[in-house]
């Protein structure tokens, strides 16, 4: 943990997250957002989270943006976002008074890499003592996640499996919505183009980029 | 001053990415665009909760024979166990997320979220409308209007005429 | 997905790249107790193995190699595997998930458990592999469920 290489690494994130809202072409929004991801692994590997920073770089950098450009190549690259100021300003004051809220709650937090903080006293003291004598197994992330802790890892296996079946029941395609779904999004299609025509220089300009 | 800002500047840093995944969720009008807020905001909690397992001097926990079995030298595990697991929740979640966006952008061929709320709150079938042109704009902007009472989130009321 | 890549280089390097990658899940499932990793990262590892011919690759060959019934077997044989495991002490009169109930004479119950905790990581890949590619599959329309 070095705390130059920290700062660049979290100023790194703030650029490309930033910039992923920013972008008007969503697949260039996807790349910034995995390479958002990839920094975050480092980030943890930094601080001695192999683990973490293993699945994130495998989850959140790969699959993550493998799942979007499916998603983005089935249906559009262009981004639509028209501005709306009053929404924006309403925005605004939430996030504004959100941070508020946060830097007040945070000055109870401890210091970075306090061993007297709570979290480092608890519970997990034990698991480290007793892992290599309980279960021989080094590694004490998998000894909990399999043996310590066995019933939150099944619950989360069993969330993951539901989650994937019901991404697989909402594109679920009956035969009979089949003839509807295809008018409405011709109709739909159509609409768009009519509205871009009059919907100002913006909507015109992102349609432009795309090749 | 300087003291202060090392053992603090995670935090500032997380909060700072915390706001800018909560405007992407918030502000931003495309569906696509508040998902990636959405993955922004959690990997920002990831880090929050990563960097609370840290200990000065701890290396990774796995143990090391030469160090024995001693807490003091390793970082805390549990936190990296519950962002494991978070993160494959996370990618459920997320798949589950735009699977429903080609399901709307199947239905209504459009992710700009004021013209999907328009829609769904507004006139009924709206895909019935006949050929597109002026009569199709017409009756866009009708529906937003409709729209106005019963949808919150479409905060401004004067949204097409502004645009137009 | 999106059928065969147009660059015969991009084909030729990720048919080569998957069995590595397949490989590489695999040992990482394997050696999660001495190691960083386990079930959720090598599922995640494997899956990728079966997702990059998909998006590169011609259709027909990528589903020949995997075929699109794969995710949701997979995703509920981990599950099925994992609760089987899960209820082996329950039947021998222990707790839910305590491995150490199980008594095999001449192994001691460390030794045990962590058996136990392979079979498990297994079975959370063999999951987490399933719902990864299920998920992948219902996004690109190519899935039976």
């Amino acid at each position: 943990m070095i705390v130059a290489l920290d700062i660049a690494i979290f100023v790194i994130m703030l650029l490309t997250a930033a910039l992923a809202l920013r972008v008007k072409d969503l697949l260039t929004a996807v790349a910034l957002l995995a390479g958002y991801s990839l920094v975050a692994s480092v980030l943890f590997i930094g601080v001695a989270a192999l683990d973490v920073g293993l699945v994130e770089a495998a989850l959140g950098a790969g699959i993550t943006g493998v799942l979007f450009i499916a998603a983005i190549l089935l249906t559009t690259r262009r981004s639509v976002a028209r501005e709306r100021p009053k929404q924006q300003a309403l925005t605004m004051v939430l996030i504004a008074g959100f941070f508020g809220l946060m830097v007040f709650a945070s000055t109870d937090l401890p210091d970075r890499g306090d061993p007297e903080a709570p979290a480092q006293t608890g519970v997990s003291t034990v698991y480290v003592s007793q892992s290599l004598a309980d279960t021989e197994t080094p590694n004490v992330v998998t000894s909990l996640l399999a043996d310590y802790r066995s019933q939150d890892t099944l619950g989360e296996t069993l969330v993951i499996l539901t989650a994937a079946l019901a991404a697989a029941l909402v594109l679920m395609r009956r035969p009979e919505d089949d003839a509807v779904e295809d008018e409405r999004a011709k109709a739909a299609v159509e609409d768009e183009r009519a509205t871009d025509a009059v919907g100002g220089e913006r909507a015109t300009d992102a349609g432009e980029e795309q090749p | 001053m300087i003291e202060l800002f090392l053992d603090r500047y995670v935090y500032v840093f997380v909060l700072a990415l915390l706001c800018i995944g909560l405007y992407g969720m918030l502000g931003k009008g495309d569906l696509v665009k508040k998902v990636i807020g959405m993955v922004i905001f959690q990997t920002a909690i990831y880090i929050f909760f990563i960097q609370g397992s840290l200990q000065q001097d701890g290396t990774a926990p796995i143990i090391d024979p030469e160090l024995g079995s001693d807490p003091s030298a390793y970082v805390d595990p549990l936190p990296h166990l519950l962002i494991l697991t978070a993160i494959v929740v996370g990618v459920g979640v997320l798949g589950v997320a735009l699977s429903l966006l080609v399901r709307i952008y199947r239905a209504h061929g459009t992710f700009d979220e004021a013209v999907v709320a328009a829609r769904l709150a507004g006139a009924s079938e709206p895909w019935r409308r006949g050929p597109a042109g002026d009569a199709g704009e017409t009756s866009a902007r009708g529906s937003a209007d409709g729209s106005d009472d019963d949808a919150p989130d479409d905060g401004s009321p004067d949204d097409p005429a502004s645009e137009a | 997905m999106i059928g065969a890549y147009p660059s015969v280089v991009v084909r030729v390097v990720s048919a080569l790249l998957s069995p590595f990658i397949l490989l590489f899940g695999l040992y990482i499932i394997a050696h999660g107790h001495y190691g960083p990793g386990g079930g959720f990262a090598g599922g995640v590892f494997v899956a990728a193995a079966v997702i990059l011919p998909r998006m590169t690759l011609d259709e027909e060959l990528a589903y020949r190699l995997a075929p699109p019934w794969l995710g949701p077997a997979a995703g509920g044989i981990g599950m099925l595997l994992f609760l089987a495991v899960a209820t082996v002490p329950l039947a021998l009169g222990g707790d839910f998930l305590d491995y150490a109930m199980v008594e095999i004479a001449g192994v001691a119950a460390s030794r045990i458990r962590y058996l136990g905790i392979l079979v498990v990581e297994i079975a959370v890949g063999i999951a987490v592999f399933g719902s990864v590619v299920l998920i992948f599959d219902v996004l690109t329309g190519k899935s039976d469920a």
